[in-house]
């Protein structure tokens, strides 16, 4: 036999041998039926929706959770709540995660004390305890605490409704005295100034919606500041129906100033001088509505306008300008607040805003107080300090701690309260996620608390809460059993106060609820609320007076003047992590930072002058690396990359609360606000380098065109048109549908909720820092900032284009992607053998590659895998990825037309995107139906396609920013 | 060398003749009904002979027009009748012993297609494709065994004959 045969022999042989095993697929899985049918309306594979309320920060969105297969896989926003209407912000999207996280605590824990030398050698740890043993542990310290004539303590974050009434009774109950509440976002001078003004302790809401012109200074009323998802939709329709004009002053530069039609920089802490001036416009020319008493008109601070001028930097004209479109216009509104009322003269500004507010009749009308939010109960950094000072008097037995800062990471460091924290008799920490790897974070744990208690997720446990006066979301459990061995705070407590009181029977939380409710509401409104998840009363009329003899006082000690020559940082609020309290969930890591790109670390934005200054060279590094800065204050000093922020005025610095070292935070002594200007900034190079995971490539356009500006007057709004094609038309290949969406510029905020909306709709892998670093995030949709050099910026939302001549389809060797008939770029998985020419190919860089299998590298760590959407798969190592315009929803309401029998109606197929964004940007349909909304908007004059002269052809109609006078 | 070259073949094909043995071996067993915990008789239930109770398959089946999966039948549709039925067979006690312990039968699964693929019954139901098309005649079967590969071959033939949708997505996601 010759070598040929053989090799002939052996081919055969193995080929038969393969083929004959081909198909086989061993199967030992199991099918387990239920043991009665599920509740009524069940459909096993389909989702139920049930009402829920957001607990990643006090603005209390309703949420309706989508339940598959008993397993919450997704969360919207509650259509018609009256905060949010359907929207949630990214932290809201993301906050699923809190309920599956694999580092939530599963059971109470205790430092592990003493014992074996082996186990110093490990560090400190904690050890699992029973209920049981927990619960006879506080008992034991109450008791010890009462007679050792201590007081016992109980912190907790903002707390409302039934919960903040079950803490009263159970503070009555064992003896505990209830401390206020701590908020790293208290607003503490604005409280004041409301109190001193008008004698109310809660906040009002604005009313966005109603006015025509808006004033914002300081306040980033889209990022944090009190409800920023019903801020954006307000904005909206406000635009719509009122034509608003929104001029957003502040010291630095935030995502809220970028999204104002103008955006004016004040210098740091003339705010107060801007709000004096507009304060004396509107008394002085008797245009005010609510006229002040002679005895406060003396006791306002003075400031002439020459002083004015030279604070402010703006001439008499532009003021007077400002003046008089505020006082022209019918509802004006103006909001004071964020990083504006948190300066040394903070207060004053606070005040003085409180009182244009007065003036112009506004209390009235666009600051509403019928529907306050209550504050009462929040305290302030003051507040703080006194308890350090009471601990380290050893006056405290047992401390409780909950649903706030347990480390108290935020918490200015001269309160000495963390460094206090730790004489408390016995310390109760409720926690919910804590990584028991981290041993840092086990470290402080052990050092600062003796017992740990596990507490439910809002999903797992009944509740309600009192958003604002009159409203009360209600919240039901949609999961059947807790997913670890946890509790919700109010069964804890009414165990605790059962066992402190030695009485025989328990009551669950559930039902001291439902007794309650019942009470309160009634048996019909109850059901009804279930039904909608929230209850709300119609808005009582109040009647506001000005509080003349206080503020008089407190006008006393005021000094408006706070400017500063040097450097100042400013402490900003994060979007992504709010005050850090949704720093845990790893899609608030994921989504990038929509100013800077940035998606994990810690850096400082700096202006370019101060980087030209500082000689920082970014030039000369490669692409992410960028100079690390020593910055230095009275307080501390810090180390970060430093980030170029367009639109950074030259002397300020910023940094996001979460990520700042609390040694550098001041507190201001008169209303305990932690005051985040931080005056006297140093800022060093240190000649290091450290690498920052930087989404963007860059954020300028430079001649790239991609966004057209209306000045070009060559082509189409100045945007090159692709050439004529020889192909024929595509839309002869689109019979019933050409799926198609636009997005309007205008109207996005570039909050980035679509993004994470996508992640949690796509089952899409959180990758981690390393590879976002190496550029291999797997977002399918993306905010692209694009700086311009008028100052502004525009908000780029990029997805796949789903284009009529798509550059990726024709490369792909294996036809995983193609056109399909209703024009969407389809990607078959299954197919795909991870070329990557279609990434190659693809102008938008849209589509990403499963370099990894990502649930064998923890994406999905057990129990996160309930979280993954049923209706699409977790795509495997070596396979391209993409939006197709959430397909799996076009299927769902294919699925529904074809029982009823018709065609999908317009705004029946809602993309993930489109359906959490908080001012409408996305509009989603067919092309074909000419009725549609997204039809009418493709037709729009402002409407252009991105890189449209690569004759791509794409789906997606953008409206580019109208022009503003 | 002469004795080794045809030495290795022979060996080559040992093992290849094994494999494809222990492929058949492997793929007639596959093709076997597994068995189950309760040995579940579908003539008896579906069957419309003598003693059978020629019971619809929604009698049981009860989501399969309205949801994308048959699923099997909770233990209490089985109990509507057998809770009040005395009985000596062996099975019948199995499974009124698996109700007082509340315990579910962990049925053994037969019919699957892979997590990429979306397949809905009430679709096909609705366009009036029979379950026998797919499960085979429930009617005459005692044990449910595998009668279609219900891979994608099988899947686009049927699907081409009638005119149904042949795009990519239809079934893939």
């Amino acid at each position: 036999m010759n070598r040929r045969d053989f090799l002939k022999f052996v081919g055969v042989a193995s080929s038969a041998s393969v083929l004959s095993s081909c198909g086989v697929e061993k199967s030992t899985e199991k099918i387990i039926p239920l043991l009665y049918p599920a509740e009524e309306g069940y459909i096993p594979g389909e989702a139920m929706y049930k009402s829920a309320t957001c607990s990643e920060c006090p603005a209390g969105c309703g949420v309706s959770v989508k339940v598959v297969e008993f397993n919450p896989v997704k969360l919207e926003g509650l259509k018609n709540h009256p905060v949010n209407d359907g929207a949630l912000c990214l932290r809201g999207q993301a906050s699923l995660m809190r309920l599956y996280h694999p580092r939530r605590v599963r059971g109470p824990l205790r430092p592990k004390k003493g014992g074996l030398v082996l186990d110093k050698m490990s560090g400190d740890m904690l050890e699992p305890v029973t209920w049981e043993v927990a619960y006879q542990s506080i008992t034991d310290a109450l008791k010890a605490a009462r007679d050792a004539g201590k007081s016992n303590v109980y912190l907790s974050g903002r707390t409302s409704g039934s919960l903040s009434a079950l803490i009263d009774s159970f503070s009555r109950e064992t003896g505990v005295e209830r401390l206020p509440e701590y908020e790293a976002f208290s607003h503490a001078n604005l409280r004041a100034a409301y109190r001193a003004v008008l004698g109310v302790s809660s906040l009002p809401s604005y009313k966005v919606a109603n006015a025509d012109f808006l004033l914002t200074v300081g306040a980033d009323i889209l990022e944090t500041f009190m409800n920023p998802v019903s801020m954006g939709q307000q904005l909206q329709r406000a635009r719509e129906t009122n034509n608003l004009t929104w001029i957003h002053f502040e010291p630095h530069v935030s995502l809220t100033g970028f999204k104002a039609s103008e955006r004016k920089i004040l210098p740091p802490g003339s705010e107060a001088y801007l709000l004096s001036f507009l304060l004396n416009y509107f008394v002085g020319n008797q245009l005010a509505q609510n006229n002040l008493p002679a005895n406060v008109r003396e006791s306002l601070p003075d400031a002439p306008i020459e002083e004015v001028v030279r604070q402010t930097g703006m001439s008499e004209d532009e003021l007077n300008q400002l003046a008089q479109r505020m006082g022209a216009a019918r509802n004006p509104l103006l909001i004071v607040g964020g990083v504006s009322t948190q300066q040394k003269n903070g207060y004053e500004t606070a005040l003085l805003g409180a009182l244009v507010q007065w003036v112009t009749g506004m209390t009235g009308s666009t600051v509403d107080f019928s529907r306050a939010e209550d504050y009462s109960k929040v305290g302030n950094v003051n507040d703080l300090t006194a308890f350090a000072q009471r601990l380290e008097n050893e006056q405290i037995g047992v401390a409780f701690v909950t649903r706030t800062d347990t480390l108290f990471r935020t918490v200015p460091a001269q309160t000495r309260l963390s460094e206090n924290f730790a004489k408390a008799a016995f310390k109760v920490a409720f926690v919910d996620i804590l990584d028991q790897n981290d041993k840092e974070l086990v470290k402080s744990y052990s050092e600062m608390y003796d017992l740990i208690l596990p507490l439910s997720h809002s999903l797992e446990s009944w509740g309600d809460a009192e958003v604002q006066n009159g409203l009360v979301n209600i919240t039901q459990p949609v999961i059947a059993q807790t997913i670890f061995d946890t509790r919700s705070e109010g069964d804890i407590l009414l165990e605790l106060s059962r066992l402190y009181r030695g009485a025989e029977s328990a009551v669950a939380y559930a039902d001291w609820l439902k007794t309650r409710w019942t009470n309160t509401y009634g048996e019909a409104a109850l059901t009804a609320a279930l039904q909608t998840g929230y209850y709300q009363r119609p808005a009582g009329a109040v009647s506001l007076s000005l509080n003349s003899s206080g503020l008089v006082n407190a006008l006393k000690n005021t000094e408006l003047d706070s400017s500063s020559d040097g450097k100042v940082l400013y402490v900003v609020p994060s979007i992504r992590m709010y005050d850090g309290r949704s720093k845990d969930l790893p899609l608030t890591n994921e989504v990038p930072d929509p100013l800077s790109t940035i998606s994990y670390g810690q850096w400082i934005s700096v202006s370019e002058a101060a980087a030209g200054e500082l000689g920082l060279d970014h030039n000369n590094l490669i692409h992410k690396q960028r100079e690390v800065v020593r910055l230095e204050s009275g307080g501390g000093a810090m180390e970060l990359p430093a980030w170029v922020q367009p639109g950074m005025p030259d002397n300020i610095a910023t940094i996001h609360r979460e990520q700042v070292d609390p040694a550098l935070l001041d507190v201001d002594p008169r209303t305990g606000e932690t005051l985040t200007r931080i005056d006297g900034l140093s800022l060093s190079k240190t000649g290091a380098n450290a690498v920052l995971a930087i989404m963007a490539g860059k954020v300028a356009q430079g001649d790239r065109k991609i966004i057209p500006s209306g000045h070009d007057d060559h082509g189409h709004h100045g945007h090159i048109k692709g050439d004529e094609t020889l192909y024929p038309d595509p839309y002869d290949r689109y019979t019933e549908y050409r799926w198609g969406m636009s997005i309007d510029m205008e109207t996005c905020i570039g909050c980035s909720a679509c993004v994470s909306a996508c992640y949690i709709e796509n089952n899409i892998p959180c990758v981690g820092e390393e590879e976002n670093v190496r550029g291999r995030e797997m977002a399918w949709i993306r905010v692209q900032p694009y700086y311009n050099e008028e100052g502004g910026m525009d908000s780029l939302i990029m997805l796949c284009q789903q284009c009529d001549f798509a550059p990726c389809e024709n490369v792909c060797p294996v036809y995983a992607t193609y056109h399909n008939e209703e024009g969407l770029n389809v990607m078959v998985y299954n197919r795909c053998v991870g070329t990557r020419y279609c990434h190659n190919n693809c102008p938008y860089k849209v589509r990403r590659f499963n370099w990894f299998d990502w649930t064998d590298r923890g994406a999905w760590e057990e129990p996160m895998t309930r979280m993954l959407n049923p209706d699409i798969w977790v795509r495997p190592k070596g396979v391209m990825e993409k939006c197709t315009f959430c397909i799996q929803r076009i299927r769902k309401a294919k699925d529904v037309a074809k029982d009823e029998k018709r065609k999908v109606r317009d705004g029946e197929v809602i993309p993930a995107c489109a359906q959490t964004c908080p001012t409408n940007a996305i509009t989603f349909g067919n092309l074909l139906d000419q009725e549609s909304q997204v039809f009418k908007k493709s037709q729009s004059e402002r409407e252009f396609r991105v890189l449209e002269a690569l004759g791509t052809s794409p789906a997606i109609h953008y409206l580019r920013k109208e022009e503003h006078a | 060398m002469r004795i080794i070259v045809p030495l290795i073949l022979a060996a080559f094909f040992v093992v290849v003749a094994l494999a494809i043995g222990g492929a058949n071996v492997f793929w007639a067993t596959y093709e076997d009904a597994p068995p189950q915990p309760v040995a579940f008789p579908h003539d008896i239930h579906a069957g419309n002979g003598v003693g059978q109770q020629n019971l619809p398959c929604t009698r049981c089946h009860l989501y399969v027009e309205e949801s994308r999966f048959a699923t099997i039948p909770p233990m209490s549709v089985c109990m509507e009748c057998h809770g009040n039925m005395q009985s000596d067979k062996p099975e019948i006690i199995k499974l009124q012993q698996y109700w007082e312990r509340q315990e579910p039968i962990p049925w053994q699964r037969i019919h699957s297609v892979p997590k990429h693929v979306y397949f809905s019954h009430k679709r096909h139901i609705k366009a009036g494709v029979d379950c026998a098309v797919c499960h085979g005649d429930m009617k005459v079967v005692t044990e449910v065994k595998k009668v279609r590969t219900l891979q994608m071959g099988f899947c686009v033939s049927c699907h081409r004959a009638n005119a149904a949708p042949t795009d990519c997505w239809t079934c893939h996601h």
